[in-house]
């Protein structure tokens, strides 16, 4: 009975961060280029009472008596389908059709990794993130530059004074990972490699290694579908009101054999 | 007397079996969401080999109720939920995907499966997942599809077939934690004949929620009639032979 009292409380924690997971889905549903977030459990070890197959005094017991001590969250999956894209008109707003993702270099160095394409300049003319981290590998556009153009395969162009035929300033190049589901999340819209997600492999949009294509003047948006959050919100919430029914019965049982009169 | 104190006893180790059978309830409820959890009910046999039916109803409905023999995993599908992780995968039917773990292959209905940092199909558990032939399974990057027979293709070469297992009738599956099972030794698994692959989904636990909590009212309600049974088989029986036996 204590063992139930215990396994319920697994339960109920266990529900509380699914509860905090999908808040955080619903409160970035429509931040740009987010990646839903599922919870994933496991069972938690089993104390045997009975070992199945164990030779008894008469007879062999076919089945053994286990019981399981309850739930755990093992791992928080990102979840990588595509979000929808929606037109902003801006030429430095970059979506990604498929599955790769953008490079920027973090001030301290080192590389991240973005789905969010809401891009700007710099004072110096260099393409930057929203948070001003400039785009791996690095395109400068110049002041006087006008009708800036970037292809489906990321190449940049723009129309520079003087000329009547626009000059390419740079190529994006786009990674993808073996598991892009281990990727780390940073906030601020980054994620960062791990030993898990594997290395970075670079290449061009549009190339053979499924980085997908770009989409100048668009933004993708987060894939969190509302209705689903919602259908599990319920499912969390009527989950943790029966584990804590399972704390009453168990207590109550408890309190019970406690009063037994003789 | 012997009846009567051995009724007391059957009614003590119903009151014991229902305490145990809270716990494995309580242990179904807190796995309502675990992805490919097989939920584990209780059958009951009988406390005495000579049961008291014959002449006492009291004894007869406390034996009935006697001491839990065992659990069994119950089998039945869970709901199908889409993710849309192309490496997520469900099993509709009867089967288990086998996965190499350090104390060898165990099976598991959670297909909720990555790339591994070594390009190999894993668990959320980092361990290899089996092919058909019993093989790990290496998965190039790019676009996967994998049809209801198991076979993975990525850019339309298949490359490779993940493996679903199932055991002869009978066979006790031994739950492990981490939603892995084991199979008793001596019994090998075989191919799966009536189970097919859902690519993009996950399967949920098969305990649901109502159920599990009449399971549970059900179980309070016994554990109360054998503390009736235990005050009355220890007071009232004993008040009446003492009473009647001082007459004789």
């Amino acid at each position: 009975m204590i063992r139930a009292l215990y396994t319920a409380a697994s339960g109920m924690s266990a529900q509380q961060l699914n509860l905090d997971t999908i808040a955080n889905n619903l409160a970035n549903s429509s931040t740009t280029g987010f990646r839903q977030l599922r919870l994933q459990f496991q069972d938690m070890l089993y104390q045997n009472l009975v070992t199945p197959g164990a030779a008894q005094s008469q007879s062999t017991v076919s089945a053994g008596l286990q019981i399981g001590l309850g739930t755990k969250s093992a791992a928080t999956e990102v979840i990588m389908t595509q979000g929808e894209l929606n037109q902003t008109s801006n030429p430095l707003d970059l979506a990604i059709e498929g599955s790769g993702f953008f490079q920027v270099q973090r001030p301290d160095g080192t590389t991240a990794y973005t789905r969010a394409g809401q891009f700007s300049l710099n004072n110096q003319g260099t393409i930057v993130t929203s948070d001003g981290d400039p785009l791996i590998p690095t395109i400068t556009i110049p002041a006087n530059a006008t009708s800036v153009t970037i292809t489906q395969y990321g190449v940049v162009n723009a129309t520079l004074p003087g000329q009547t035929n626009p000059s390419q300033l740079g190529q994006i190049q786009l990674v993808t990972f073996p598991n892009p589901g281990g990727l780390q999340i940073m906030g601020g819209n980054l994620l960062q490699q791990t030993l898990s997600s594997g290395s970075a492999v670079q290449g061009n949009p549009g190339g053979t290694e499924g980085l997908g294509t770009l989409q100048q003047g668009y933004l993708e948006n987060s894939n969190v579908d509302v209705v689903t959050e919602f259908v599990q919100m319920v499912l969390a919430q009527r989950a943790y009101e029966s584990n804590s029914k399972v704390i009453k019965a168990a207590d109550d049982m408890y309190s019970q054999v406690n009063n037994m009169t003789h | 007397m012997a009846g009567m104190d051995s009724g007391y006893y059957a009614a003590l180790a119903g009151l014991v079996a229902r305490t145990q059978a809270l716990d494995t309830a309580a242990s179904n409820l807190a796995n309502a969401n675990t992805s490919g959890y097989r939920a584990e009910r209780e059958y009951f046999r009988s406390v005495l080999l000579d049961p008291l039916g014959g002449n006492s109803q009291l004894g007869a409905t406390v034996n009935d109720f006697g001491v839990v023999g065992g659990d069994r995993l119950d089998l039945s599908q869970g709901v199908l939920t889409p993710t849309g992780n192309a490496l997520d995968m469900a099993i509709e039917g009867q089967g288990f995907f086998a996965v190499e773990t350090a104390g060898g292959v165990r099976y598991t209905r959670d297909g909720s499966f990555h790339r591994g940092k070594d390009g190999r199909l894993v668990t959320a558990s980092e361990e290899p997942v089996l092919s058909s032939a019993g093989k790990p399974i290496a998965v190039p990057p790019g676009e996967v599809s994998v049809g209801m027979d198991g076979v993975i293709s990525v850019a339309g070469g298949a490359v490779g077939a993940v493996g679903v297992f199932d055991f002869p009738a009978g066979t006790q599956l031994r739950p492990e934690g981490k939603n892995r099972y084991r199979p008793p030794e001596k019994v090998a698994a075989v191919a799966a004949k009536a189970a097919s692959v859902h690519q993009g989904a996950l399967e949920g636990a098969n305990q649901d929620v109502i159920q599990g909590s009449l399971d549970l009212i059900m179980m309070q309600r016994q554990a109360e009639t054998m503390q009736r049974a235990l005050t009355i088989f220890h007071t009232e029986f004993n008040k009446t032979a003492a009473e009647e036996l001082s007459r004789v």
